[in-house]
């Protein structure tokens, strides 16, 4: 029975809220997907904003575990038996994004500058891994750090990859007005379902190393070979034309980002041109390829972090 | 309280006047129940995920919705497709979700979930879970709220396994007081809601298990003891007069029997009869039949339950 009718008091679509802050810095996160809803540094606002009572548009913000990207058809083999995940991309066919976008991350800890979520993934349809999962957002003196963490609670090896799908940019400056760069030195070719069918070196339009206007590019594709094979390295960075710039770094777990720059991002004045730069540690169907898989033992732990930095004018 | 984390998440037990329950955090799913001994539902495998989703909560739809799509205020919407083999939207949203304890006590534990508007489904729902032991077996007590901004539908369900102590399934007799089933088509949609009458989906007199191969939805249901709200609405009897009941509140108008012969059991696989209570029948989101609709605040709740009599005991 209806058992109350209480006013309308609608809840933040995004989850749970939760605002970090440093002298300079600040980030707000929902808990739907851990989603990075805000990062800004001295004001300067380096992501898109999502506001609270919005599911993340076109993915802004969100984590992506325990794979990014797509598998293709929604299956995948382990020891040669087909595993069928649910279809979260009908309209192609594909499993997107991994397991978690719809989920609410719980709080762990929490302090005046650094939150840590954690969601557990239980074996499901196409998935027969039991992972525990975190992600931690810590604010620095000019950016934020997010460092992914997971651990194999199976009894059996499990396979592990992880993203995140930030949509950067430099304060007020207009998208189109900003230079791309990115570190890649190879990029993926894709079906028409937005599968890979081949790595190649990157050539004309798709060699962003030396940077781009950002005004007319269509991009969806996946590089590699980035600037971090080694070390811990910034990855690509916008920068606008009075020289501010944001960067994206990344450990070398992180090998692959996908660029995404879409006409018509919803901004609260109106679709327009946005930039999304995601980091990822595999590829695009990697339960298929296997490329750059992780292989968590029973018990085993894994973690690694990206994270996006303003520089003020001239100092990238 | 709660232990390691097995792939039915954190573990919860209860257990009074030999009367146990145990429960996960992951689907709010039963992992067994026994009264004095006598196993009520069929457990599940220490250290397995639920096998043929045996003892999860369904939410916030029961059964499918027919190739994950439906349509609210004239706009299409697609679900997930999460039934590979028929493309269908399966079981709700809430499967394979850890919901959170927010209550447990010796005899009691309530679960809470939130579901989030996602692919196809436009609504924030708070939801909870209640096992409740009584002194005969388990009252089950789903909630919901509505934290939308504008009217959600909602439709509930769970799908235990139920054993008669250690009786051999086949040898169980159903007896369903349904004046009516859903036809399906190949896909296992609903095409129509005849009359049992004549047909071999009569179960309004006890029918033995092992000369049954159903997974259908019954409704028209006609309980038996109707008291306080709630009654009687399938129930199955051992050789030895051992009974195993379920009883639904009457907003709960429609259940699912499945019978299976592939349960994985210690062994290999073993035979396993689901009854399923539902408050809407399978693609409820397309045929509006027995769904709820929650104004922005409001909240809803409904229970069911099982009630176990061993053969001396009567009924």
């Amino acid at each position: 029975m209806v058992v109350a009718s209480a006013p309308a008091v609608p809840a933040p679509l995004s989850g749970r809220q939760f605002v970090i802050e440093n002298a300079a810095a600040r980030a707000e996160i929902g808990s739907l997907a851990a989603v990075l809803r805000s990062l800004s540094v001295d004001g300067v606002q380096l992501t898109e904003p999502v506001g609270t009572d919005v599911v993340a548009p076109m993915g802004c913000g969100m984590v992506l575990a325990p794979w990014p990207n797509r598998v293709r058809d929604a299956v995948w083999r382990l020891d040669g038996e087909p595993q069928l995940l649910d279809i979260t991309e009908p309209k192609l066919g594909n499993a997107s994004h991994g397991l978690l976008r719809n989920t609410g991350y719980r709080l762990l800890t929490q302090t005046p500058s650094a939150v840590s979520l954690g969601a557990l993934i239980a074996p499901q349809h196409g998935w027969p891994f039991l992972l525990d999962t975190s992600v931690s957002y810590e604010l620095q003196p000019d950016g934020l750090t997010v460092t992914h963490a997971v651990t194999n609670l199976s009894e059996r090896d499990a396979l592990w990859a992880v993203g995140a799908h930030p949509y950067l940019r430099v304060g007020e400056v207009p998208s189109e007005e900003l230079t791309v760069t990115l570190t890649g030195a190879s990029r993926l070719e894709l079906d028409d379902r937005l599968n890979p069918v081949a790595v190649h070196p990157v050539e004309g339009a798709y060699d962003l190393r030396a940077g781009v206007p950002a005004r007319g590019l269509n991009l969806n594709t996946g590089y590699g070979s980035l600037a971090n094979r080694a070390v811990r390295a910034d990855v690509a960075w916008l920068s606008a034309p009075d020289g501010r710039s944001t960067t994206l770094w990344a450990d070398p777990d992180f090998g692959w980002i996908q660029a995404y720059s879409p006409p018509d991002f919803p901004r609260a004045d109106g679709p327009g041109f946005a930039i999304a730069l995601e980091p990822m540690t595999a590829p695009p169907n990697a339960l298929n390829s296997g490329t750059d898989l992780v292989t968590l033992p029973p018990g085993g732990s894994w973690r690694a972090s990206w994270g996006i930095r303003y520089s003020p004018e001239g100092e990238r | 309280m709660s232990g390691a984390m097995l792939p039915t998440g954190r573990s919860i037990v209860l257990d009074r006047d030999d009367v146990r329950a145990e429960l996960g955090t992951v689907a709010a799913v039963l992992r067994s129940l026994t009264v004095r001994g006598a196993e009520v539902t069929q457990p599940i495998t220490a250290g397995a995920a639920p096998a043929l989703c045996n003892g999860v909560i369904l939410s916030p739809w029961p059964n499918r919705v027919r190739a994950g799509r439906w349509t609210l205020d004239g706009v299409a919407q697609q679900l997930d497709i999460t039934e590979a083999a028929r493309g269908g939207a399966l079981h709700g949203l809430l499967q394979f979700a850890d919901y959170d304890i927010a209550e447990q006590t010796d005899a009691a534990a309530t679960l809470t979930a939130t579901i989030y508007p996602q692919h196809g489904w436009p609504f924030l729902l708070e939801t909870s879970v209640r096992y409740e032991l009584t002194p005969d077996g388990l009252t089950v007590t789903h909630g919901a709220r509505n934290l939308s901004s504008a009217r959600a539908p909602y439709a509930t369900g769970s799908h235990p396994y139920l054993r008669v102590g250690d009786a051999a399934i086949a040898e169980l007799e159903l007896t369903v007081p349904a004046a009516s089933y859903f036809a399906v088509d190949e896909r296992l949609d609903p095409i129509g809601e005849p009359a049992v009458d004549g047909t071999p989906f009569d179960l309004r007199a006890p029918r033995r298990v092992g000369d049954l191969d159903l997974d259908t939805a019954f409704g028209s249901l006609r309980p038996a003891d109707v008291a306080d709200g709630r009654g009687d609405v399938a129930w199955l009897t051992a050789p030895d007069g051992s009974r195993t009941t379920v009883w639904q509140s009457t907003e709960w108008g429609y259940v699912q029997v499945f019978t299976t012969h592939v349960m994985p059991g210690a062994d290999g696989p073993i035979d396993a009869i689901a009854v399923e209570p539902m408050t809407a029948p399978p693609n409820a989101l397309n045929s509006g039949q027995g769904l709820l609709w929650l104004e922005p605040g409001a909240s809803w709740e409904g229970s069911w339950g099982l009630r176990y009599a061993g053969g001396d005991e009567g009924e």
